[in-house]
């Protein structure tokens, strides 16, 4: 009995993590010119805000 | 047949991914290279629908429909997973709202999850009928 238990927690645990690594793997991959886009407007709202 | 099912439901998912989103981590850590996508009128609601919102609630019908076998099982740890499984969706939203989790928060994926939910728990008789009847 106790083996069985294990063996679902187990195999739920293994359920879930892959669940989450789809997840985690779905995120998008920015390239170098957004993440340079991206990081550009970041310091322009802050520069915005500094400004106000 | 529930495995096949929901193995079916995450390569659709998988499909959309990679035929319309732009490059994905795991496409780029398995060093798969989609090409050029495909760009689409993502102003249409159901294109924007079918290439943002169908790949989560087939990832989490996929995860509802795995549950099936697990939440029968008696035992407190096994109960806890089940839930946190149901409830990782809106998890991960959360940590996505709070800055805890890499990605983007988006009211449409909850809603998304939650019209998911309310699909499975209308169908969810049918799922555990079909489940024993193949177990019998």
């Amino acid at each position: 009995m106790f083996k069985k238990n294990f063996l679902i927690i187990a195999l739920q645990a293994v359920v879930i993590s892959a669940f989450i690594m789809i997840a985690a793997g779905s995120g998008e991959n920015l390239s170098s010119d957004q993440a340079y886009d991206a990081g550009h407007k970041i310091g322009e709202g802050i520069g915005t805000l500094m400004n106000n | 047949m529930i495995l096949s099912v929901t193995t079916l439901l995450l390569l659709i998912g998988v499909g959309i991914y990679f035929f319309f989103r732009t490059p994905i981590i795991a496409f780029s850590k398995l060093h798969i290279d989609s090409g050029e996508y495909i760009a689409c009128n993502t102003n249409n609601p159901l294109v924007y629908f079918m290439v943002f919102c169908l790949p989560d609630a087939l990832w989490y019908m996929s995860l509802l429909l795995v549950q099936t076998f697990f939440i029968e099982e008696k035992g407190w740890l096994n109960r806890f997973l089940v839930g946190v499984a149901i409830s990782l969706p809106f998890l991960l939203e959360t940590g996505q709202y709070f800055g805890c989790v890499s990605g983007t928060f988006d009211w449409f994926d909850i809603i998304t999850y939650c019209l998911t939910l309310i699909i499975f728990l209308l169908c969810s008789r049918k799922i555990f009928l079909l489940l024993h009847s193949k177990q019998s």
